[in-house]
């Protein structure tokens, strides 16, 4: 018997909330125009956090793609001989955090030199090649992070045949360092355009209850509970966030679309291919749901407030 | 049913709507708010239904006291108050039925029971056959009996209506009256506010008369 009413109280409550969601779209379907004008600036309002995340996160592939070219050379001591280097290149093989190293004599340093500073014949003005043996090394995956590269190096140094070593990742660190302060920035941003669009429901959700004053008025009269009354609103608020972010989402697809080819194009120019990453299912999801919070937030804040003001 | 003692009502401007009233009306009671316009029988109503505050002085309505109920619990205590205005206050974009059916709508009642009992109230006021019109497409006198069924379909134990003849011909008012009375012999309590007093004197119940907010005499007509 217990279980029949509790039953009973479940499904009247779902049909109660069913019953609000029809309403509630049924009420957005009167009015489409001003409807989908708010689900565009919703969506615009959200797409711009969006298409930040996007670019950051792109950036990020990038940055991983370059720490992982980043290389690290020793120069050996002027009178190591061939030999000695290539023993060094064996030891330097051994050792887990290193993917690759291999010899460059002096002779390839030297061309490589002339080759960068765009002179043919440098023997002539130095008399001797002055260059001596170096390794160039591919450090591991694990070793890429600039704390790592630089144990690393220091451990290198301890070879007796290594006189120096160049690490040439400084401009990576300052890439990381930008990328971690647009990261904060766009956190920054996303936060005040969430602000904006829970203003945006609040605002709209706002005019709705001065709209039905009077049917509130009447629900109150007869003993609608503040839930009751609030119930159509909160959902018409989550379909307006709903809408946006769905607005939001194929707009970002859109610019990514519109993007690819130019950057296809700048990437083929470095000899390279890069494709352009969007938004993944759990990232679609996460923004859909923060839609429709955000509405939910909005209007639950419109009607609490509209409903204080009311004496009834 | 409801029990006044020393009540004050003072509306922000100052004006003094009800004056140290003190009345005691009991399950079952059929009474008459009597008095000129502006006398506090409005006021009066709109307390009995925790829409006003009182100023002072204690108030219990249907063993809820409202100088102490807090605002979630007053839709339950109106729940248990059908209440009618002088206008009727109905949603003319809503059909009569749906009208009718919404106090079941807000409490939560299965579809079945309401659509039996909101077509068995509206033929009570005689309106059965108008169920899906909508309130606009009927007259003044049928827009009260929409409001009168949408009172009582909760089948409340207490029922106040703010002069809910006053915009009726006699004949249709003397019909809403006859139905008043004959939820009163239900067991409804039924408190109506009027200063038409060939109708009061007509149906002859206990009478509370307001005048400039003091309950100046309480008599039984005949």
């Amino acid at each position: 018997m217990k279980r029949q009413s509790q039953h009973n109280y479940f499904t009247s409550y779902g049909v109660r909330h069913l019953q609000a969601g029809l309403n509630s779209l049924g009420q957005l379907s009167r009015a489409p125009f001003t409807t989908l004008i708010t689900c565009i600036v919703i969506g615009v309002t959200l797409a711009l956090p969006m298409a930040l995340f996007i670019l950051l996160k792109n950036v990020d592939v990038l940055s991983q793609k370059l720490q992982q070219s980043t290389q690290m050379t020793l120069y050996l001591k002027a009178e190591t001989t061939k030999a000695q280097a290539q023993a060094v290149v064996q030891q330097l093989q051994e050792n887990a955090l290193i993917k690759e190293a291999h010899a460059i004599s002096p002779d390839e340093g030297l061309t490589e030199l002339q080759h960068q500073a765009g002179v043919t014949n440098m023997l002539v003005e130095l008399q001797n090649n002055p260059l001596p043996w170096a390794i160039a090394i591919q450090p591991t995956r694990k070793a890429q992070s600039s704390q790592a590269l630089a144990e690393l190096g220091n451990t290198l140094k301890q070879i007796p045949a290594v006189e120096a070593t160049q690490l040439d990742s400084l401009w990576v660190e300052r890439l990381c360092a930008l990328i971690t302060l647009s990261h904060r920035l766009v956190y920054a941003f996303t936060f005040f355009l969430s602000l904006t669009v829970l203003l945006i429901v609040n605002n709209c959700i706002r005019a709705a209850t001065q709209f039905h004053q009077k049917e509130i008025d009447i629900i109150k009269l007869i003993g609608g509970t503040r839930a009751f009354i609030r119930r159509p609103f909160l959902y018409a608020g989550m379909v307006y966030g709903i809408l946006g972010g769905i607005i939001a989402w194929q707009l970002v697809d859109l610019l990514l679309l519109w993007l690819q080819n130019p950057i296809n194009h700048l990437i083929s120019l470095y000899n390279d291919t890069f494709e352009l990453i969007g938004l993944n299912v759990t990232e679609t999801l996460y923004l859909l749901l923060i839609s429709v919070v955000l509405g939910w937030i909005g209007s639950w804040f419109a009607v609490t407030r509209y409903l204080q003001s009311r004496r009834i | 049913m409801i029990e006044l003692h020393r009540v004050s009502k003072h509306y922000p401007n100052g004006y003094l709507a009800l004056d140290d009233v003190t009345v005691c009306i009991k399950t079952g009671e059929f009474i008459f708010l009597t008095g000129h316009s502006g006398a506090g029988k409005s006021t009066l109503l709109k307390i009995f239904a925790a829409i006003e505050p009182v100023s002072s002085g204690d108030i219990i309505v249907a063993k809820h006291n409202l100088r102490k109920i807090t605002s979630r619990r007053v839709p339950y205590l109106r729940r248990q108050i059908g209440i009618i205005l002088q206008t009727p206050n109905l949603l003319m974009d809503k059909s009569v039925f749906d009208n009718v059916a919404l106090p079941l709508v807000i409490a939560g009642y299965s579809y079945k029971e309401i659509s039996s009992r909101a077509r068995a109230v509206l033929a009570k006021v005689s309106l059965g056959k108008k169920e899906n019109c909508y309130p606009y497409e009927l007259s003044g006198g049928e827009q009260q009996r929409i409001a009168i069924a949408r009172a009582i379909i909760n089948k409340p134990s207490l029922l106040l209506a703010d002069e809910p003849t006053g915009n009726l011909d006699p004949e249709l008012a003397n019909e809403i009256m006859c139905l008043f009375e004959q939820f009163n012999q239900l067991g409804m309590t039924i408190v109506i506010a009027s200063h038409d007093l060939d109708l009061v004197n007509r149906f002859g119940h206990r009478q509370l008369i307001l005048e400039k907010g003091k309950l100046i005499e309480a008599s039984v007509t005949a």
